[in-house]
């Protein structure tokens, strides 16, 4: 891990610190927002960035039509943006591996039945069993999560299954087995660990879908409710009044845009040093002989 | 007293839909404590799937056992591995049978420690605690010659060269000390002098922990340095068993012949030709009538066409299946 991190190009270094930005806002938003995301001032309504024309003074990103600092909104918006992600991806990971650890391993009908699903929920628009759960279900926080995790978990079961197949074959699989390794061990002690490089890979590109699709979904009026800040619903809020006031929709869009890339160029940071025929992952395979 | 592992008559065929074709027929070896016992035959000719059948680890699809016993006896009980249930097999692998295999380079995970890797058996067969598994690793690994086995313990298998991985494989292989220890191929991806240390070293094992040795190879130079007896295999049948001076030195079968007139030979006179044996081996689904071998044999006979040849003993202790040897069957 230590090499990884030796190993750094400038794409790693801007997603870690574009990421890092988001979590720490996250974390000390009461500290480091100027004003309470809640709290309206309606005399100041709709008042531009405080360095643009007519910009109202102590307000950086202007107000929304309540009066409500957008900056502190979007501080505190980041909370809902890495809760809803770090959640939904755990989830639909954790759901997903395991379907894919049990029908690569057991092969047979149940790799049979399990793939088919798969097939099948790969055909259908994610957006739109999205938008079904929670006009159902109703929006919140928790059933955004649950959407996603019933939506997406086959992404990392498609991934898992391929990636088994192949491990099982290996050879130190069958050493296991002759030295009477338990199958639950060899599964989760052996195989899993083996694989869990490219499929960290994908929960980091997940971790940047489920930021946008929570923003499309809050964008809808089917993501968090309002009296919760977050970046989605800011763009709902914004859209109105888009004409008038471009700070409204401009800097939510950014946060939401910045922190997907961020997450991006991670995913593909990782994915180059776990992959020996890029120069990064060459660099790190080079380093481990070298030091041998 | 009874063999330690016997093999009675065991089939194993590949099912392929409604097709059936036959991989195995009719094995019978038996391994004593303490003794070596070489597997030889080309590739194909089901040695290691005589192996994995011990071992229970035939694929299954498209492998089925057809047939026979595969009797363990070890603390004055005997059992059919055939018969017993996984969770009692998994009891048998790795305590009382053990495996190598061919390739170290892949057949250690990349991704735990030789150490955690030893630890691993240990704390499955003997309940060992994990610092008490550790400790044990080291003497392990010290017992098969590698230095500084406290250092080594910590490393990650593509640390070490593929002479040190087959020892730590030998290390897991024996330490919890099995009654018999089956090594498929264990040289053949090692180069040549590294072939003779880790021969040595399974030697050395085996005399000072008592196991006894089942040794799959087509290397004739192994078997003459290591095996008791040797059993040669030809498309999925034992074709002639003996003593190891016996079958090397007076080989029965055309087909071990063959085998041994293929070598390259140190008192052989300068520009003689090697001989080969003529023709492939017959795919499995193409296997011949009568006597298997009647295809590639250069003394092949009518008979040799029609019937297969049962075993036959040429001198005390050493038989193979062809239709010229007139001794008993």
């Amino acid at each position: 891990m230590r090499r990884m991190l030796a190993s750094l190009d400038t794409k790693g270094a801007v997603g870690f610190g574009l990421v890092a930005i988001v979590a720490l806002c996250a974390i000390l938003a009461p500290l480091i927002s100027p004003y309470d995301p809640n709290a309206q001032d309606l005399l100041n309504s709709v008042a531009p960035p405080a360095w643009a024309a007519h910009g109202a003074g102590g307000h950086l990103l202007g107000t929304d039509r309540l009066g409500q600092d957008v900056l502190s909104r979007i501080i505190y918006g980041s909370r809902v943006s890495l809760v809803a992600a770090f959640a939904a991806v755990v989830a639909s990971g954790g759901i997903g591996t395991f379907f894919g650890l049990v029908a690569g391993y057991f092969g047979g009908w149940v790799a049979v039945l399990i793939m088919r699903l798969v097939d099948i929920m790969l055909a259908i628009p994610f957006i739109l069993i999205a938008l079904v759960f929670m006009t159902v279900f109703g929006p919140s926080l928790t059933n955004l999560v649950i959407a996603f995790a019933l939506a997406r978990w086959v992404q990392f079961t498609r991934i898992a299954y391929g990636l088994v197949l192949e491990i099982r074959e290996r050879e130190f699989i069958s050493a296991c087995i002759t030295s009477g390794v338990s199958g639950f061990d060899i599964l989760f002690r052996h195989i899993l660990i083996n694989i869990a490089g490219p499929l960290l890979v994908v929960a980091t590109l997940e971790l940047g879908f489920v930021i946008l699709i929570e923003a499309g979904l809050s964008f809808l009026g089917l993501g968090t409710p309002p009296e919760i800040p977050s970046w989605g619903g800011m763009l709902q809020e914004g859209r109105a009044l888009i004409n008038v006031a471009w700070w409204l929709t401009t800097f939510p869009g950014l946060a939401i845009m910045l922190t997907v890339v961020g997450f991006n160029f991670i995913g593909d940071w990782m994915r180059d040093s776990f992959d020996p025929r890029t120069d990064i992952g060459r660099s790190i395979s080079e380093q481990a002989v070298a030091e041998r | 007293m009874t063999a330690l592992l016997e093999i009675r008559d065991l089939k194993v065929s590949f099912v392929q839909g409604k097709q059936s074709r036959p991989a195995l027929e009719g094995i019978c070896l038996s391994v004593d404590r303490g003794r070596t016992v070489g597997l030889v035959g080309e590739s194909g000719c089901g040695k290691s799937l005589t192996a994995l059948s011990i071992m229970q680890l035939l694929p299954s699809p498209p492998a089925r056992i057809e047939g026979g016993e595969i009797v363990l006896t070890t603390r004055d009980t005997s059992r059919d591995l055939l018969k017993i249930s996984n969770r009692e097999m998994r009891t048998v692998r790795g305590r009382d049978i053990a495996m190598i295999f061919q390739d170290p380079m892949t057949s250690l995970d990349p991704v735990y420690s030789i150490g955690e890797q030893i630890a691993e058996v240990l704390m499955t067969h003997e309940g060992m605690s994990r610092t008490d598994a550790l400790k044990r690793a080291v003497q392990l690994l010290r017992d098969v010659g590698i230095s500084s086995p406290e250092q080594r313990v910590r490393q990650y298998p593509h640390e070490l060269s593929g002479g040190m991985r087959q020892r730590a494989m030998i290390a897991i292989a024996l330490a919890c000390k099995p009654s018999i220890l089956i090594a498929d191929e264990p040289t053949t991806a090692l180069d040549v002098t590294i072939q003779a240390q880790v021969l040595t070293l399974m030697r050395s094992m085996q005399q000072s922990l008592g196991t006894a040795l089942l040794l799959i190879t087509h290397d004739m130079g192994v078997i003459a340095e290591m095996a008791d007896d040797v059993l040669v295999m030809y498309l999925g049948r034992i074709v002639e068993r003996g003593s190891s001076t016996q079958v090397l030195e007076r080989p029965a079968h055309p087909y071990t012949q063959g085998l041994i007139a293929s070598l390259p030979r140190l008192d052989m006179p300068q520009g003689e030709r090697l001989v080969p044996i003529q023709g492939t081996v017959p795919g499995l689904g193409a296997i011949p009538s009568g006597c298997r071998f009647h295809t590639r044999c250069p003394h092949v006979m009518d008979i040799c066409r029609r019937e297969e040849p049962k075993m036959r003993s040429s001198e005390q202790g050493h038989e193979a299946a062809c239709w010229l040897i007139e001794g008993p069957q």
